[in-house]
């Protein structure tokens, strides 16, 4: 008896769970006739691009910065206020490499093979796309080795989710080679954190095709989805399908040119949140984490009537922080009429530490007790009021 | 009135205080075995006294790192026990080693030693593997105390499932020692090694407690972790050596080379000191001659324990079974926990219970605030529970390692030590305390594991694959591996790209392979009373079935709750808490069906084979049980889906002309084939020296038209799966068939060596029936007889004799 039919014999009436994932695909693949795989000229000449080595091929293209992508002019970038993103001091656009995968998988680990490395880069009046395409797996070594000149030029690497998914494939995938991994000292901007911080609350998902199409305006046509992009990869090494490999680059190409039209939407966005979508206090909020007291101070300041009751709050606290405590009275006035118990608390310290006037903070002290119940910190005020009015 | 001056009426205070004290010197223990001599004579059937034994002492090694030399002092160690010395010198030579050592034998010493050595000399790193998460964190306090004692600077960090994510980078990068488990090892570090790459760059030891625990699928799986971890050290250039500690296992050596595929220096003999033990084997009083019944176990038990306690010594129970614990501590409970104002003396541990919970109960024994505890194997392993003075075993354990493991949890540090191993009404347990030369002359039993069962070897073989492409020559197990990477490449799963085999799927191979045979995942138990809604416990896929279907009654802590409704899907169990005054047991049926012959031999009037085997199991309802007088209440239906399984078995058959002469009627036939099939299957356990619960019985047909089991009469009573009662005398067809098969999906290669013994197993269980003092059957040979004879109308007994006449005819 062979493996095949031993095994067979043991899965026959097996529990599910040693049922194939891939039963399903296999089905479909098992119709298709047996190909052989297409020599790596004849896939450079499909792609318009090179064989640069043995299994590697590398297609590159330039686009005038003077293009738009959807609304967004792509020339922008080079102006924008990155450093907004960025968080760790000043960011020059000519540094930016713009850094894109496509993989065999999404679970990560070292089975996981970055198949397409897409960069891009600002030159002058274009932007420079360099995509590698394996044509197998012998071409990594080359592709790892052809990718380096272009990080070492680069200051800051731009991606969507890469912190977590593309960076650490990468270095898995150096490792492996047994070489030394090239990002140490890059920079990272990955556009997730801040697309997510902006609209997390008001956008159904935070995917790079939902901010194409809400921040953007660009809507993509005919594109490959990103869940079929590893089988389309598979038939083309295992059968020289090569159909779907183009509309494998194109997306890879989306997505690269949409990194620097969103990297530049996401900066004017936090230097001017203008967006009816976006979350005023978390742009703000991430302005005071990176020490811009100024820059969220202004933000709110300038679109107070669009504010929330937590966006009035921090403003108030900004207020409070400039010394401007009847401007942060004001504000806390109008919350604690709608109710806003916070309000109410800041307004009692505000009339016993600032204003000195014990008897208001007293009276609001026992509407916060009547409204809140016996809580320790406002016992301990009431407490230490009376005190004070007694004496 | 307060609680404490409230008398207690169990115990006079005056008494506790009089019979309390001297147990602390080891008088007590004395005490309690003269009282038992001399009221319960008739019971004890088998005494061993093992004397106290002085320590094998050694010198610390010359070459130890001072600063080590000096925590050691620190911690009141002055000298080695032998075994430690030989350890290090064992390990010090590069060898591959396992240490065999008992309970409180300072075995950790034997691994700590070295590995803290290799870490202060040369920044070495190791990887400590424990079965248990909870075993883990036990290691990692130690080792810090030993830190701390002698100053040394060594990080050593737990890394699982509780792990948070920002500790992670940390643990790999900075830690010395990494104390993990088996299925994080193969789930969360192997397939991301290239993130602990400079660990294993450095890996010089990895260490493997608790190792006779890797037996059966689950130490077939270890064998190939273990295959895996040593193909990445090689891939960064290491090559670690192993050292393994067990519990008393029959074949050490061979199990740990068979786990680390290369050989293994044994070290057997322990240095450490030992108090007096004393060893009763216990049979309870038969109560009813004629159908051969004996008092219960439990009621042993029970009465032992209370006897222990109210002497004033530290005592645990061990139970074999979840739901026994519960019943025991009931009942203990009621003796000694009815006034709620005062904290509780007796407790219960078994698995199921929450992470949270077993700490407090662990942390409670230490500190000696439960007088009694009631365990369930959860106990067996290294938890550090301190010290006890007696331990009762309710029911033989099933293995002789097991006993001696569970007893060993008496007797710590240097003192007299009692152990009683009441026996149940079992076969197996009657077998031993009826021959105690039997049991205290045997060796323990063989840990069997096969890493290269198919399965499971294409399981890993998969997760190697993801892990590393294999290169053409290489080599994973026993099989060809180019065979197996090619029927991997037919499922799409790897491709061939020059000599090199690349993973090329969507998918992490890993997370879809359980080591633990169960893969399907745990049940929650929700208590749903007054609108609440909080997790009691989990329960196992396993044991799910028989635990908490519909109606079923659901203890913890000897709380009951009752199952209101079980979400198969969903995998969860919504409860209420009851009153009941009964708990449920499940009753349940199993089917198999023969699919190949591997090996078959033809006797004159029967057949022996072997083969692969299809499985169904079904849970048909359970039985409600009143406490107390253990009388039936009632019965309830379950309704849950089959569970199948793929195995293998041996059966026999017997020739249909030479059965029909033996048996005026096939219904007294099937009542033979049960009855012999119930003898069997403990004969077989104990000859091929695997575990009862390793291997499974069935009687049917061999066509799997019909199965047989026990009705609630006490009759043979054959079923279709579909629950209809085939006609026994219609059929033309009439082969009843005994199975015997191995009780894990696939098969752990237990039926060889069954086959192999065939005769001997036939021959020695009609010995054993043949010799049995009872008239016609009793749970001792050949299971229950409910139903007398004269109703019966003939022997059951007379019946299971006939058909092993014919399995082995010459013992007839």
């Amino acid at each position: 008896m062979d493996l095949k039919q031993r095994l067979s014999l043991l899965r026959r009436d097996a529990p599910r769970q040693h049922a194939p994932p891939l039963s399903d695909r296999l089905g479909r693949l098992g119709g298709a006739a047996p190909g052989r795989p297409m020599p790596d000229e004849e896939t450079a000449r499909l792609l318009g691009g090179e064989c640069i080595a043995g299994g590697l091929i590398l297609v590159e293209q330039m686009l005038p910065l003077a293009a738009r992508h959807g609304a967004q002019p792509l020339s922008e970038v080079r102006e924008a206020p990155l450093s907004l993103l960025a968080g760790d001091g000043p960011v020059d656009s000519g540094g930016l490499l713009f850094l894109d995968t496509e993989t065999t998988g999404l679970a990560g680990g070292t089975g996981t093979l970055p198949f397409l490395l897409g960069l891009a880069r600002i030159e002058g009046e274009v932007l420079r796309l360099r995509q590698f395409f394996l044509t197998g797996f012998k071409g990594e070594a080359a592709l790892l080795e052809q990718a380096l000149p272009w990080y070492r030029q680069a200051r800051h690497l731009v991606t969507f989710n890469g912190k977590c998914f593309d960076l650490p494939l990468l270095v898995t995938r150096y490792r492996l080679a047994r070489r030394a991994e090239p990002f140490g000292p890059l920079g990272h901007i990955d556009l997730l954190y801040p697309t997510r911080r902006a609209f997390a609350r008001n956008w159904p998902d935070c995917r790079l095709q939902t901010a194409e199409r809400r921040l953007l305006g660009f809507v993509r046509s005919d594109d490959l989805p990103g869940h079929l992009v590893p089988q389309a990869w598979f038939d083309f090494v295992r059968l020289g399908a090569a159909d779907r490999v183009p509309a494998i680059l194109l997306h890879n190409r989306w997505d690269l040119v949409s990194l620097a039209a969103l990297a530049a939407a996401l900066a004017r966005l936090y230097a001017r949140p203008e967006h009816d979508e976006a979350d005023l206090l978390a742009i703000a909020r991430a302005h005071r984490r990176n020490g811009d007291m100024h820059q969220a101070y202004r933000q709110l300041r300038e679109r107070r009537q669009r504010l929330d009751d937590g966006g009035l709050l921090e403003l108030a606290a900004l207020h409070r922080r400039n010394g401007e405590w009847d401007e942060a009275a004001k504000i806390w006035e109008q919350l604690a009429q709608r109710g806003s118990a916070e309000a109410l608390e800041r307004l009692a310290k505000y009339q016993e530490h600032v204003r000195r006037d014990y008897r208001a903070a007293l009276a609001l002290t026992r509407l916060l007790l009547e409204r809140q119940g016996a809580k320790p910190g406002h016992l301990r005020r009431q407490s230490r009021l009376a005190g004070k009015l007694g004496s | 009135m307060t609680g404490l001056a409230q008398p207690r009426d169990d115990v006079p205070p005056a008494e506790a205080e009089r019979e309390g004290a001297p147990a602390r010197d080891g008088r007590g223990v004395e005490r309690l075995i003269g009282r038992l001599r001399r009221k319960y004579g008739g019971r004890v059937t088998g005494e061993l006294v093992m004397p106290a034994r002085p320590g094998d002492f050694a010198d610390f090694p010359g070459e130890l790192d001072p600063r080590l030399a000096h925590a050691l002092r620190g911690r009141g160690i002055a000298r080695l026990y032998s075994h430690q010395r030989q350890a290090w010198e064992a390990v010090g030579r590069g060898r591959h080693t396992v240490v065999v050592t008992p309970t409180a034998s300072g075995k950790t010493l034997c691994y700590n030693l070295p590995v803290l050595q290799a870490v202060l000399r040369d920044r070495a790193k190791a990887l400590y593997l424990f079965p248990t998460k909870a075993l883990s964190q036990d290691q990692v306090a130690e080792i810090l105390e030993l830190n701390q004692a002698g100053d040394l600077g060594v990080r050593a960090y737990t890394f699982d499932g509780d792990t948070p994510g920002d500790a992670r980078a940390a643990v790999r990068t900075r830690g010395d020692i990494v104390v993990s488990n088996p299925d994080m090892l193969h789930q969360g570090i192997l397939p991301h090694h290239t993130k602990w790459a400079q660990f294993f760059e450095a890996l010089r030891y990895v260490v493997i407690d608790e190792m006779h625990t890797y037996r059966g699928v689950f130490g077939s799986h270890m064998a190939n972790v273990i295959r895996r971890l040593r193909r990445i050290c090689r891939f960064y250039g290491s090559d670690p050596v192993f050292i393994f500690c067990s519990a008393t296992i029959a074949n050490p050596a061979e199990l740990a080379q068979q786990l680390v595929g290369e050989l293994v220096a044994a070290i057997t003999e322990s240095g450490a000191p030992q108090g007096k033990r004393h060893l009763l084997l216990w049979n309870p009083p038969v109560i009813n001659p004629e159908l051969g019944i004996r008092a219960s176990a439990r009621s042993q038990t029970t009465r032992l324990a209370r006897l222990a306690l109210k002497a004033g010594l530290k005592t645990i129970v061990f139970a074999n079974s979840r739901l026994m614990v519960e019943v025991l501590t009931k009942y203990l409970k009621d003796v000694f926990d009815h006034d709620p104002r005062r904290p509780a003396r007796v407790a219960a541990y078994r698995g199921g219970y929450l992470p949270g919970e077993r700490r407090a109960t662990e942390k409670r024994l230490r500190a000696g605030g439960v007088d009694c505890v009631v365990a369930t194997s959860a106990l067996e392993l290294g938890v550090d529970i301190g010290s006890l003075d007696v331990c009762l075993l309710n029911g033989y354990p099933g293995t002789i390692a097991g006993t001696w493991q569970r007893l060993g949890r008496a007797g710590r540090r240097n003192r007299p030590a009692l152990g009683v191993l009441v026996a149940s009404s079992d076969p197996l347990d009657q077998y031993l305390v009826r021959n105690p030369e039997f049991f205290l002359g045997s060796s323990p039993e063989h840990a069997r594991i096969d890493p290269d069962q198919l399965l499971i070897l294409m399981d890993h073989v998969r997760c190697a694959a993801f892990e590393l492409p294999f290169r053409e020559a290489e080599r994973f197990g026993r099989e060809s591996l180019g065979e197996m990477l090619s029927y991997l490449e037919g499922q799409g799963l790897v491709h061939l790209e020059g000599d090199q085999w690349h993973w090329m799927a969507d998918g992490y191979p890993a997370n879809t392979v359980s080591l633990r045979s169960v893969a399907e995942g745990n049940f929650v138990v929700v208590d749903t009373t007054g609108g609440a809604k909080e997790v009691i416990a989990e329960v196992d896929y396993s044991s799910a079935a028989m635990t908490i279907y519909q109606g079923a009654i659901y203890m913890v802590q000897a709380q009951p709750w009752q199952v209101e409704r079980l979400d198969w899907e969903g995998r969860k169990a919504f409860v209420t808490r009851t009153r009941a005054d009964y708990y449920t047991d499940a009753i349940d049926y199993t089917k198999l069906k023969i699919l190949d012959r591997f090996e078959e031999e033809r006797i004159p009037a029967a057949a022996c084979a072997r083969g692969e085997v299809h499985l169904v199991r079904r849970v048909a309802g359970y039985k409600k049980i009143r406490y107390y007088t253990h009388e039936n209440v009632g019965y309830g239906k379950i309704d849950l889906p089959d569970q199948e399984m793929h195995t293998s078995a041996v059966w026999w058959q017997a020739d249909p002309r030479r059965l029909a002469e033996a048996f005026p009627n096939r219904w007294q036939a099937l009542d033979g084939f049960l009855g012999a099939a119930y003898a069997m299957h403990f004969v077989a356990a104990l000859l091929t020296m695997s575990e009862r619960q390793d291997l499974g019985r069935a009687v049917g047909d061999s066509n799997a038209t019909w199965f047989a089991a026990m009705g609630p009469d006490g009759r043979g009573r054959p079923q279709t799966l579909s629950g209809d009662a085939p006609d026994l005398e219609a059929g033309r067809e009439f082969v009843p068939t005994v199975f015997l098969y191995d009780n894990y999906p696939g098969g752990v290669g237990l039926s060889a060596p069954l086959y192999d013994l065939r005769r001997e197993v036939a021959t020695r269980a009609a010995e054993l029936v043949g010799a049995c003092e009872c008239s016609h059957g009793c749970p001792a040979c050949i299971g229950p007889i409910l139903v007398s004879d004269e109703q019966r109308g003939f022997s059951p007994k007379a019946a299971a004799l006939r058909v092993l006449a014919l399995f082995a005819p010459a013992a007839g």
